[in-house]
């Protein structure tokens, strides 16, 4: 029998609805708490939630979403989420301006933007833009950068 | 009399330079949004969140509204000279906008569109006006029982009407209820499902849900789906500009039509998308001659534009009057509202009065610059959609992460804005709605306190919401919805979905 996505994802609910059930479950009483405690409103969510993605399952309601093509697939998103969970493993290491020109140049040439200097020069632009904006105007400390280079600096 | 000294008061205040240009920026921004497809007037709004960090409350909100507003004229300019709908709302203006340009009336439908949609906005901000007094008053009686209904009430009508599938959307409602108990109780003081991370103590930031959702989702799925710029149709040059008197009349009663139905779909949760919708079907429907439909007829312009933007006032009514907001751009101002200590709710349009009044003066304001700025500038925002999205989207997706990290500047933010962006696109992917699951986490909190409140000073526990008049008449409501909206389906009257 093949497995339909609504199963899956009934299933994954219906794990998900669990876990905060028992989550719930194991929350300390508190002397006090009136009516609905803290505890008990959780647990009522999960169980409506574990019915719901029964119900899921066994409907197979019509309204699957949308159709992705292979190469969105297998190819597009692996591709675009791979660069935003780089990104965030990389930005404290590398810094705001160094990560994020390289991650909008990975982007463009993804996307099949060839022209090397078109690239580097909107990459710099609105690297540069954003950090000005955040940084000057908004006060958001951005780190500047590597962290190596700082370290080394502050050896020196 | 007293609303009239207060709206003239408000449109002093918009009159400082300030404001001005808030309003002249969102309205550029607004439209410049509404040009580019993919991206949504709620996931600027959303992106806009930090800017308004250091921006006074009156010029953010100014500024927020008129993205808003622009927007819906934007999506209307590509709708119907590239075949392009930017937003959602406007796929219904391209059908025959599009056609009506293909006989060389293209300039023809533009301007029917935009004196239809300043009609429509003006007229809901009227409309705004006179309902929220007395409603707000209305809203004086209600107790946790009553908000609770009416939140729950709010939550199944804006989760069943804009899904293909009203499962779906009550599935993404519960499961942004459940992500939203995340964080410390606000009753007892102990810590729920945190795992010890300290950062999610505090719960999950509202606008970090807003931003990833909305703002990165979009960003994420156009780079995962497009492999080569995008392109419409050929683009036609705009024709004749003056519609003659047969066409003005043509249109006028489709005006004053889809202004009622863009109002009261906006007020009842459910957004501009929809309300375009009905707007053409309803026009379709009493026309003597709905072979036309399709094959650019004024009429389907003139309403669907009309309704779309008069959503937006309707919209706003349930947002500033009761705190319920029902669609995308509402849940964002919400969050932004509370961000600046503003609680929507009864007391916010007398408390608040002249921020109030400034606010919707501002909207005013917003729609004559439109008209004034987008008639003779079609051509120049036409170009806009040359610009490559490859190159803008990745700075928007930038742009989103350093926002994140404005909030409280740790790097979990960013970490969980991306997270939501993914998430985000898995359930376009599957057919969930990302709205529903964006409304139960921002209203969760508060059904949370209301359900617990009212129990706890019930004599008579679970019977509370069914003894109190208006609390049962909410509950009823919302059985009453999901009844019909089954058998609806049953029999194959599905809600139009793009």
């Amino acid at each position: 029998m093949e497995i339909s996505r609504d199963r899956v994802i009934g299933i994954i609910l219906l794990l998900m609805a669990i876990a905060f059930a028992i989550g719930a479950w194991r929350l300390p009483e508190v002397a006090g708490d009136e009516g609905m405690g803290a505890k008990l409103y959780p647990v009522g969510l999960a169980a409506v939630l574990a019915v719901l993605s029964i119900i899921l399952m066994v409907a197979n309601a019509k309204g699957g979403g949308v159709k992705l093509s292979e190469k969105a697939l297998a190819k597009g998103f692996p591709q675009i989420i791979g660069i935003c969970i780089l990104y965030v493993i990389l930005l404290p290491i590398l810094g705001f301006i160094l990560c994020t020109i390289g991650m909008m140049l990975t982007c463009f040439w993804l996307k099949g933007e060839r022209k090397w200097w078109l690239n580097l020069v909107i990459a710099v632009g609105l690297t540069v833009g954003i950090y000005l904006l955040f940084s000057t105007l908004l006060n958001v400390p951005l780190q500047l950068m590597p962290s190596f280079l700082s370290g080394l600096m502050r050896t020196l | 009399m007293e609303m009239i000294s207060l709206l003239f008061n408000g449109f002093a205040q918009c009159m400082s330079l300030a404001n001005l240009f808030a309003c002249l920026t969102g309205c550029v921004l607004g439209t410049i949004i509404g040009i580019l497809p993919g991206i949504g007037p709620s996931a600027t709004v959303a992106l806009l969140i930090p800017v308004a960090f250091v921006i006074n409350p009156t010029s953010a909100l100014i500024l927020m509204l008129g993205v808003y507003a622009g927007a819906m004229y934007g999506g209307a300019l590509t709708s119907i000279l590239v075949n392009i709908p930017g937003e959602a709302s406007s796929v219904m203006t391209a059908v025959d906008g599009y056609q009506m340009a293909k006989q060389g009336r293209g300039g023809v439908a533009l301007v029917i569109a935009q004196v239809g949609s300043f009609i429509g906005g003006t007229i809901s901000i009227l409309g705004l006006m006179l309902v929220a007094k007395p409603l707000s008053e209305f809203g004086l009686r209600f107790g946790p029982a009553e908000y609770f209904s009416l939140m729950v009430f709010a939550l199944v009508l804006s989760s069943t009407m804009v899904s293909e599938s009203p499962l779906r959307g009550i599935i993404g409602v519960v499961v942004g209820l459940l992500l939203a108990t995340i964080g410390t109780d606000l009753q007892t003081g102990i810590p729920r499902f945190t795992f010890g991370i300290p950062e999610l103590m505090d719960s999950i930031d509202d606008v970090i849900v807003i931003i990833g959702i909305f703002g990165v989702n979009e960003v994420i799925w156009y780079l995962g789906t497009n492999f080569s710029r995008a392109t419409g149709d050929e683009m036609l040059h705009a024709g004749r500009w003056n519609p003659n008197v047969r066409e003005w009349l043509d249109s006028a009663w489709p005006v004053v039509r889809g202004t009622f139905v863009g109002f009261f779909t906006g007020v009842l949760a459910a957004g501009a998308t929809l309300g375009s919708f009905l707007a053409y079907g309803l026009e379709k429907r009493i026309s003597k001659t709905p072979e036309r439909f399709g094959k650019g007829a004024i009429e389907a312009v003139a309403s669907c534009e009309t309704a779309n933007n008069s959503s937006t006032g309707g919209a706003l009514i349930p947002l500033l009057t009761l705190g319920i907001p029902t669609s995308g751009t509402t849940t964002v101002l919400l969050t932004v509202l509370l961000m600046f200590g503003l609680r929507p709710g009864p007391n916010l349009m007398t408390e608040q009065a002249v921020l109030m009044w400034t606010v919707i003066a501002s909207m005013y304001i917003a729609n004559v610059l439109l008209l004034i700025l987008n008639l003779p500038l079609v051509g120049l925002f036409i170009r806009i959609l040359e610009v490559p999205l490859t190159f803008l989207m990745p700075g928007i997706l930038v742009f989103a992460c350093v926002g994140a990290l404005a909030l409280n500047n740790i790097l979990t933010d960013v970490a969980l804005v991306l997270a939501f962006g993914v998430l985000g696109v898995a359930m376009r992917w599957t057919g969930f709605p990302t709205i529903s699951i964006v409304l139960g986490m921002v209203l969760g909190e508060r059904i949370e306190q209301s359900l617990r409140q009212a129990l706890a000073i019930a004599p008579d526990g679970f019977m509370t919401f069914f003894t109190k008049p208006i609390s049962l008449t909410f509950i009823v409501l919302t059985v009453l919805i999901l009844v019909v909206d089954t058998i609806a389906r049953r029999h194959g009257h599905k809600v139009d979905e793009v």
